[in-house]
Formats: structure tokens, C-alpha cells, sequence
């Protein structure tokens, strides 16, 4: 916020005050209008239909209340040593004791201004009143009004205490300079747009303007008149007919709402400013005065003791309404008074002030206060004076607590809701076109229903932070005690006190504080900023804890050892191994043993072996061929079975030159086994001679790229070869039980037969397989690039039973082999059924047993 | 030394797969010397393999693990079995007889185990599994079985004609077997040639 540097004193002051809070100098050229200088014209009627109707209804008191002081000043001389001011009227009227004054009267009039008008020292506290406006530092002898303010600053909010501060400086120097003003130009009225501040035209009773009185300046006599005459009659409450809503002048159909919240046991003291308002006597509206007498003397009879003229009140026991009493423990008067200068203190309200019904002697000031203070023996400045006579310096925090203290005395009653314009929009709050008598309207005559209900519902929010005040009594409360919506916020307060309030810069639109600046923080006020509380335990659904145990059942199934499975089966497994073998070993071993040949052979040649004995029919003579020894060990017999009648019928066809090579490692170990098994090599057989007959060139390595190298070259190849071109090999005869390695010679032969079908058209290939590598070599059977083969066992019986039964290898394993396959299949058959029933009643069983 | 591997790899992959193709006598002779090289290196990783063969069971013994004596056993057998080869050649009797005595029947008993294995395995088989494919492959065991065994009354009637049918399935699956590996040779062979596949090592 930019600070404004006075001309007079150099100090820094707020940008929104317009005079000097130091020395009341005033800070902005335009803010007052000064010696030689004519006053500008300001429109701003413009803004008057936009007034909320509350607003409005206090302007248009206010007016009518200046045209009653006006009426009254100009009925009375005036008092030369005091500012010409409506307080200064009230301190003549307190002069004149011998004057009978109406109760209502006697009940606003302050006790004070009764001392003051028996006591002259008491008439120059009035005159030190506004001269402590003049004053820029507070009055040192008053150290129990500065105690309580600053006592409650301390514990009030910040924004709260810079309020009612600035507003007070405001106020004060918003008097002083008026009356400086007004005192020294009395022959230069200030020329006011009849159109903008129509209100404060119509108060030209105001002692400021000097304005000629009105016309209705008769009128007005008349119902003080007529108030006065209504005050001498004993049983009639005095100040019955002042408060008679109907009575009001100017009160339309507005007056009784706006007049409701009077009724109200904790009505703000504001309501005080309503009593000099009355324009016409008690006798134009005896309907209304029964109930407004009663709740004026309820309110302002009750609980005042400090009177000792109270009881000589004469009080009509039909008006004095009890209905109020219960609820009302409260001291707070409706005649309290609030200082013109608005000074919020005088809203603390409570039983810090409580007006005592005036003697028939103090009726003659209406406004005569007297503070409890002073009846425990204080001075006789009045709160509101020493309110408005602390120290001028700046907004204060904590100021604005006093005026929310008495409207948290006024929560507790049955507040009346005061209709306000929703399309509401404040006119901004010139301090100069308002008269001190305006500002006191302003905050005295309505209050508008969110200060009364801010406070209940601050009170609703939180009700266990702080213990409930209360509300019966307002006396229980301690001037020190906050209120308990303030204690609400303390502890948000405090748990945000590190942090620097942020305030809004924007000004206010609504309620009383509009048109200020910074008052209410930007920060949320009350529990939204105090962390919530966080519970530790987990918010788990009744699905979410069965899932959580579902898991936990397969993590605990996954750790469990499964039970092993029964010994009985692994037994039974091995004892049907035995048997099976002890089964095949007899058989066989008996079928071996017996040499039995008995068992036909088919004389029905396969078409492969058939292409393969007709190959060899067709070899040249005493040529070389090649034969592969490309099977292990394991299957040598059966090889040598299948491969006999092969070479025995070549051997004996075309005494062909036998050239071995093995792509098997221990093949090369098994061509002699061959030659001798198939009675080739041997002496009772064809006697095939190592070197001349049969080569055995040895193991080819390689693979395919052997094979390969081999057939380019096979002298390169295999050292040992005496056929320098693979040409030079009149056929070639694989043996083989592996379809894979069958297969590359497959494909290295064709390979070079087609690169070269003239050189290689006509050299056959033929081939002796095993049983298992049969089915895989079939296909280049099928496709001739095998020119034959005799695949298996049962092929190589027919052969050798073609080839005369030679060599019998064969014919002798025929019978054994024949007996094997029978049990073999037998057990299959036999024992797949055993399984096959044993394994339904098993899964029966598992199944009975779940 | 990736790109030198896989520069040398590519290259001798191309010259020889160019010497099928092109009829040069360089091509052919480098396609063959390439070969030849193959060939020495086989020979020489067959080397290889019986060494480390030795250290392995060797290691074994010496670390007194499970089965060590039978790896001396291996070991000591191998050694004078090399020797005697060496010394005496393959034709030698004692190389007839270390074959015919010892490693035939060895590897004949390996396979009548395999035999009694197939048909235990073939019994328990509806025990473990009763589903269609395995009937379905029992019952045609089975009978592929009586089909090819001797009988005493011969060949059974129409068992040829039967037989034959089922080698046709046989015969296809054989087919689409080869020409499934014969692809995969050529796209393993051109992958090799192309740098994808690093079997000589460098990925």
C-alpha cells in the first residue's frame, strides 16, 4: 500500500487517509476545500439508485435527523465555546436541568452529560472531546481506556484491528477538519449538487453549512414540542412515541423492517442514534407505543443499576413488555450512544457500557451517557471518548474487534434479517460528502444481517475449538473475553502466524466496510487452512480384503512342499520295465537259440528294391564303386542285414572294386565287420582281399563340404583314392540309418549330375537304409534321385530270399525279428488297455475323492 | 576383427556359392581350395573335441566327483585305443576286435533298450494321455506293426496295398520335412552370407 508523505510533519501515512494522522494536516489538495478556493462540484447522484436500500434507509434518517438538530439548533442560542455541532445542541439541552425532558429522552441522554451540565468542568470535557480531534497524540491520563483496547488488539486479528483503527483515524480527522472547516467558512456555504447528495441537502440544519433553516423548521419544533408535553404525563413512557416505527418522519413502507432489528435483545447500540430522530409527537401513532415503550424500558431498565434515579422511572407495567427480559441479559441500551466521530468502540456493547436511565434531572440531555468505568470510580470520559482520544497512529490491529464484539453480543439475539439489494453495488464511500451526523447514521441505524449471522455461523462451524459463551448473560462477559467466533479464528491464526497475512488491495463493496482497503485478508479465515487430518488405518472394502486373502492363500500354496507321489507306482513302473525286457530276452534269446527259420518271406519285391536289382545287373564289370559307410555302431547288424544281399549281389554280378568311405567316425572300424558279416571278405565266402578287391579309404570329414570336395575330387579328398575324378566310380552305394546325412549325398550328387548330366547321367545311386531312415529317403526314391534302395529289414529278407538267400543274414534274423514284433505288439496292445482302464479308474477315483 | 571375420566368411560363402553357378576353372579352384580348408578345419575341431573330451573327464576324476573311475576308464581306453590305431592301423585284429567286441554291442544294447523304452513308453501312454491324437497314434504303431512283422501264414491279405497307403502319409510328411529344411538351409545360408548370422562368431 503507497503511503502518503505529509506536507507538515514528513511522516508516512496511509494513501486512503486525506489528512495527517500526526498532525491533521491534510495530505491531498483536493481533500478539503481551502481558504480562497470555491468547492467543486461533484456529481454523484448518478450513484445514488445503485444504494443498497439499507443505505438508504440511513441516509435518509440521517437527513431527517439533521433536520431535526438543525431545527433544534436554530430553536436555541447557540453556545459560543463550543463547535457548532449536533453534540454541542445536546450540551445546551443538558444545561437547561429545569427542563422537563421525555423518558426516551432521558434514557438516550448519557449521565455524563448530566454531570456535565451540573458540574462546568463536565461541559468542558464535551469542548476537550473535539479539541482531542485536534490533538494528534493520545491523552496520557487515560490509561484505562488505552489498557483495554490494547489489550484486546493484541489478541484480535490483524485486519480487524487496522480496520477499526483507519476508521477511526478516518473519523477523527474527518471531524476535526470539518469543524475546523466549518467554523471558519460559515459565510461560504459549500455550493452541493441537489441531485447527488439530495440528503445532505436536505439536512441544511447542519451547523457545518450554515444553510438557512427549511421550512420545516416549524414541524419540527412541534413534535419536540409535543414530546416534551408527552414526557410530563407520569404514566406514559417518555420515550414511547420516539420510537414508535410509525412515527419516524419519512418512514414509509420500509421503516418497519428496517426498525425490526431494534426490537432485538442484543441489538447493536447503534440503534441510539434512532432516539433523536423522531419527527412527530407520540400522539400521531398511540397505536404503536405500547410495544415500543416496552422494549425500550426492557432494554434500557433492566439491567442499569448504575442509575439511582432508575426506579423513580415511571414505567406503565402494561408496557414494559417482559417478553423481552429472559433473553435479554444484556446491558446493552438501544439508547447507547455511539460517538460522532464513529468511533466503533461504542459497539463493544456488553455490560462494558450500560446507560442508566436518566433522572428527571438528566432527561435535559438526551445524549448523556455514563460509562460503568465511571460509576467503579474512573473518570468521566465516556468509553467512546477515550476511544476516539487513543493514539492517532495507524490502523491498529485489533480495532474493529470492539465493533464485532457487540454485534457477538447481538448473535445471540433473534436478529431480524435486513433485506438487502442482491444486485447491491456500493457507491464508493466519499468521506467528504458525509457529515460526522451521516457516518453516525451510517453504522448506528442498520446493520446489515451478515455481521449478526457471520458471527452464529462462525460460532456453528466451531463450536468445539473454543467453549460456547454464554448467550443468557452478557455480563458473564469479561471486557478482556473475546468472542468466540474471534477465539475460532485464533487458532487458524496462530497455526498461519509465521506467515505474512496477505491483504486484499482491493477494496470493499459490501457491508460497513466498503470502500476500505486491505481490511479482510485475502486468506481464508477459520478451518480451511488447518491441515486435515489424515487417518493412518487403510480403507480397504470388504472385495479388495477377500482378494487380499485370496492372494495370500496361492502366496502360501506356492511355499507349501507337494506331497510326493506314492512309492507304489515308481515300483510298479520298474517291475513292468523287468518284465518287459525279461520278456523280450527270453523270446529272442530262445528264438536265437533255436535259429529258427520258419516264419515265410514275401517274394513280392518292392519297387525300390526291384530299381535297385535291376541297377545292378546293368553295371559294367570289375568297376568301382563307391560305398558309404554313413551308420554307427548301433545299427551295424541290421545295416549289415539290409546292405547284404545288396553287395553280395553286386559283388557276385560285376566283381566289382569295393571302394569304402566313411562319413562316420567309427565307420571306417565297421567296413571289415561288413565284408566279413556278409561273407564278402571272407574265405568260406567271396573272399574279397583288402587293397585289391575293397579300399577303405576312411573317415570323410566335412559333412556336406566333404562330401562336396569328395565328389569334385576324390583323390584331393581321400589321399587313398585311386580315382582321380568321382566319374572314375561306376555307382554309388550308400548304407546309412540317418535320413540327414543320407541326404547329402542326395543333393551333392544331383547337384554335380546336373551341372554335368553327361559326365554323370548315367552313375546310379543306390541305397541301403535302416528301418527309421526309410520314410525320410523315400521321397527321393519317389523323385529317382535315388535310383534304389532297399529300406529295412523285412525288404532286405525278400531281396536276399531273391538273391538265393544270400548271404542269410537276413533269413536268420527273420524268425527273431518276426518274434519280437509279435510280443512287442501284443504288449502294446495288451498293456495300452491295462493303461487305458487302469487310468480311467484312477481319475475315477480322483474324482470320488474330489 | 568382426568385420575381418565377417569380410572372410562372406567372401568364401560367395566364391564358393558362384563356383555352382558359374563355370570357371579360378571359381572351381577356389571353391575347392575352400572346401579343402573346411574340410582340415573339421578334421581338426573333431581333433579338438576328443581333447577336450580328455580334460573334461580328466577334470572329473580329479575333482572326485560322481562317476570319476568310469571317466579314467574313458580316458585310459581312448589313449591305447588311439595308440594301437596309430601303431597298428585300422585293419589290425586288435582294432577288429576292440570294434566288433566292444563298441557293436555296446551300442546294439543301447538299442534293444530303446526297444523295450518305445514299448513301455507305448503301454503308458493311455495311462498318461487319453486324447485322440494319442489313440490315433497308437493304434497306427500298432498297425504299421502287424503289417510289416513276419507271420507264420506270410504277408497278410491286403497288408501291401494298406501298407502303401500309410507311407503315403509318410511319405508327405517326409516331403514336407525336407523341403522345410531345405529352406532353412538356404535362408541360413544366406543370412551367413549377408552378415545377419555370425556362427563363426563376432555377434
Amino acid at each position: 500500500m503507497a503511503g502518503l508523505q505529509c506536507p507538515n510533519c514528513g511522516k508516512e501515512n496511509p494513501d486512503f487517509l486525506d489528512n495527517c494522522q500526526f498532525c491533521q494536516t491534510p495530505l491531498r489538495a483536493e481533500s478539503s476545500v481551502q481558504f480562497g478556493e470555491s468547492p467543486v462540484k461533484k456529481h454523484t447522484g448518478e450513484l445514488e439508485p445503485i444504494l443498497p436500500q439499507w443505505l438508504k434507509d440511513v441516509r435518509q434518517q440521517a437527513r431527517e435527523s439533521a433536520e431535526e438538530d438543525a431545527a433544534e439548533e436554530a430553536a436555541k442560542p447557540k453556545v459560543s465555546n463550543e463547535p457548532p455541532d449536533l453534540l454541542a445542541g445536546l450540551a445546551a439541552q443538558a444545561k437547561d436541568e429545569g427542563e422537563e425532558v421525555p423518558d426516551w429522552l432521558a434514557g438516550i441522554n448519557p449521565p455524563e452529560k448530566t454531570s456535565e451540565a451540573e458540574k462546568p468542568s463536565a461541559s468542558g470535557s464535551i469542548s476537550d472531546f473535539f479539541a482531542q480531534f485536534e490533538k494528534s497524540e493520545p491523552e496520557p491520563e487515560l490509561p484505562r481506556v488505552e489498557e483495554e483496547p490494547a489489550s484486546q488488539s493484541a489478541e484480535m486479528p490483524v485486519w480487524m484491528s487496522g480496520s477499526t483503527d483507519s476508521a477511526q483515524a478516518e473519523s477523527k480527522d474527518e471531524l476535526s477538519e470539518w469543524f475546523t472547516q466549518a467554523s471558519m467558512e460559515e459565510s461560504k456555504p459549500v455550493e452541493i449538487e441537489s441531485n447527488e447528495l439530495g440528503w445532505i441537502n436536505d439536512a441544511t440544519t447542519l451547523p457545518s453549512f450554515n444553510q438557512p433553516e427549511p421550512a420545516k423548521e416549524p414541524e419540527d419544533l412541534s413534535w419536540l414540542h409535543a414530546l416534551e408535553d408527552s414526557t410530563k404525563k407520569p404514566e406514559q413512557p417518555s420515550s414511547a412515541p420516539a420510537f414508535a416505527p410509525d412515527s419516524l418522519p419519512g418512514a414509509g413502507a420500509s421503516m418497519p423492517d428496517d426498525l425490526n432489528w431494534l426490537n432485538q435483545p442484543g441489538g447493536s447500540s447503534a440503534t441510539a442514534f434512532e432516539a433523536p430522530v423522531p419527527t412527530q409527537p407520540e400522539e400521531q401513532s398511540p397505536e404503536s407505543a405500547p410495544e415500543d415503550l416496552s422494549w425500550l424500558n426492557s432494554l434500557g431498565g433492566i439491567e442499569i443499576p448504575a442509575s439511582p434515579h432508575e426506579a423513580a422511572l415511571p414505567v406503565s407495567p402494561a408496557d414494559a413488555l417482559d417478553w423481552l427480559t429472559p433473553q435479554e441479559g444484556q446491558t446493552i441500551s438501544p439508547f447507547e450512544e455511539k460517538p460522532a466521530e464513529s468511533n466503533l468502540n461504542w459497539l463493544k456493547g456488553g455490560g462494558q457500557e450500560t446507560l442508566i436511565n436518566p433522572t428527571p434531572a438528566e432527561s435535559t440531555s438526551p445524549f448523556t451517557k455514563i460509562p460503568t468505568g465511571a460509576l467503579d470510580g474512573g473518570d468521566a470520559v465516556p468509553d467512546w471518548l477515550k476511544s476516539a482520544t487513543e493514539e492517532p497512529s495507524m490502523p491498529a490491529p485489533g480495532a474493529l474487534s470492539d465493533w464485532f464484539k457487540d454485534d457477538d453480543a447481538a448473535a445471540h439475539s433473534p436478529l431480524q434479517p435486513v433485506p438487502i439489494d442482491p444486485n447491491f453495488i456500493p457507491a464508493p464511500m466519499d468521506a467528504e460528502s458525509l457529515s460526522n451526523q451521516d457516518i453516525d447514521s451510517l453504522f448506528s441505524v442498520k446493520l446489515p444481517d451478515w455481521m449478526s449471522e457471520s458471527e452464529s455461523k462462525i460460532e456453528g462451524d466451531a463450536p468445539q475449538q473454543t467453549p460456547a459463551i454464554p448467550a443468557s448473560s452478557d455480563e458473564s462477559l469479561a471486557p478482556v473475553n473475546l468472542p468466540s467466533w474471534v477465539q475460532a479464528m485464533r487458532p487458524a491464526a496462530s497455526a498461519v502466524v509465521a506467515e505474512p497475512v496477505s491483504m486484499s488491495e482491493e477494496a470493499e463493496r459490501e457491508g460497513p466496510l466498503a470502500g476500505l482497503q486491505g481490511v479482510i485478508p485475502v486468506a481464508p479465515i477459520g478451518s480451511s487452512r488447518r491441515p486435515k487430518a489424515v487417518s493412518l488405518k487403510l480403507q480397504a472394502s470388504n472385495e479388495q480384503q477377500s482378494a487380499a486373502s485370496i492372494l495370500e492363500t496361492v502366496l502360501a500354496g506356492e511355499t507349501t512342499a507337494r506331497a510326493i507321489g506314492a512309492q507304489s507306482i515308481v515300483t510298479s513302473q520298474r517291475i513292468l520295465r523287468w518284465v518287459l525286457s525279461g520278456l523280450f530276452l527270453i523270446v529272442l534269446s530262445a528264438m536265437i537259440y533255436m535259429r529258427t527259420q520258419n516264419l515265410p518271406i514275401s517274394t513280392d519285391l518292392p519297387a525300390s528294391v526291384r530299381s535297385a536289382t535291376s541297377i545292378i545287373t546293368r553295371l559294367p564289370q570289375n568297376s568301382s564303386i563307391l560305398i558309404v559307410i554313413d551308420y554307427e555302431p548301433a545299427l551295424a547288424p541290421e545295416l549289415e542285414a539290409v546292405s547284404g544281399p545288396l553287395l553280395d549281389h553286386l559283388v557276385l554280378t560285376t566283381h566289382a572294386r569295393l571302394v569304402f568311405i566313411s562319413t562316420s567316425p567309427s565307420g571306417a572300424g565297421l567296413v571289415n565287420r561288413l565284408l566279413l558279416n556278409t561273407g564278402i571278405s571272407s574265405p568260406a565266402g567271396i573272399n574279397y582281399q583288402p587293397g585289391t578287391n575293397f579300399v577303405n579309404l576312411g573317415y570323410l570329414p566335412g559333412g556336406a563340404s566333404g562330401v562336396r570336395e569328395f565328389i569334385d575330387a576324390p583323390s584331393i579328398a581321400m589321399p587313398g583314392a585311386v580315382e582321380a575324378a568321382f566319374s572314375e566310380y561306376a555307382a554309388v552305394v550308400v548304407l546309412t540309418d540317418n535320413g540327414e546325412s543320407g541326404r547329402l549325398w542326395v543333393e551333392q550328387l544331383v547337384a554335380k549330375n546336373q551341372a554335368d548330366a553327361g559326365y554323370f547321367a548315367f552313375q546310379p545311386l543306390l541305397f541301403a537304409a535302416s528301418a527309421q531312415a526309410t520314410p525320410l529317403l523315400q521321397p527321393y526314391v519317389d523323385s529317382e534321385q535315388i535310383n534304389g534302395m532297399v529300406g529295412g529289414l523285412a525288404e532286405a529278407a525278400r531281396y536276399e530270399f531273391v538273391n538265393n538267400s544270400r548271404p542269410g543274414i537276413a533269413r536268420i534274423y527273420w524268425d527273431t525279428f518276426g518274434a519280437g514284433m509279435v510280443l512287442g505288439v501284443v504288449m502294446m496292445i495288451f498293456g495300452s488297455l491295462w493303461s487305458l482302464i487302469a487310468g480311467l479308474r484312477a481319475r475315477r477315483n480322483a474324482a470320488e475323492a474330489g | 576383427m568382426r568385420v575381418i571375420t565377417a569380410t572372410f566368411a562372406i567372401a568364401a560363402g560367395i566364391l564358393v556359392l558362384l563356383g555352382y553357378f558359374i563355370d570357371a576353372d579360378a571359381l572351381r579352384y577356389i571353391g575347392s581350395l575352400i572346401t579343402d580348408w573346411a574340410i582340415i578345419i573339421g578334421a581338426f575341431a573333431a581333433l579338438i573335441g576328443i581333447i577336450n573330451l580328455i580334460f573334461v573327464h580328466m577334470e572329473k576324476f580329479r575333482t572326485r566327483q560322481t562317476g570319476g573311475i568310469y571317466s579314467v576308464l574313458l580316458v585310459i581306453s581312448l589313449i591305447f585305443t588311439t595308440g594301437f590305431g596309430l601303431l597298428l592301423g585300422p585293419e589290425n585284429q586288435f582294432m577288429r576286435l576292440a570294434m566288433d567286441a566292444i563298441i557293436v554291442p555296446v551300442e546294439s544294447a543301447l538299442m534293444a533298450i530303446l526297444v523295450i523304452t518305445l514299448i513301455y513308453a507305448s503301454i503308458r501312454l493311455l495311462r498318461r494321455r487319453v486324447d485322440l491324437m494319442s489313440i490315433i497314434f497308437l493304434v497306427v504303431a500298432i498297425l504299421v506293426l502287424i503289417l510289416v512283422m513276419p507271420t507264420p501264414v506270410g504277408q497278410l491279405p491286403g497288408a501291401q496295398q494298406l501298407l502303401d497307403f500309410i507311407n503315403t502319409f509318410s511319405r508327405g510328411g517326409a516331403r514336407g520335412l525336407l523341403l522345410g529344411i531345405a529352406l532353412g538351409t538356404l535362408l541360413t545360408g544366406l543370412r551367413v552370407l549377408f552378415g545377419i548370422d555370425r556362427p563363426y562368431g563376432g555377434n
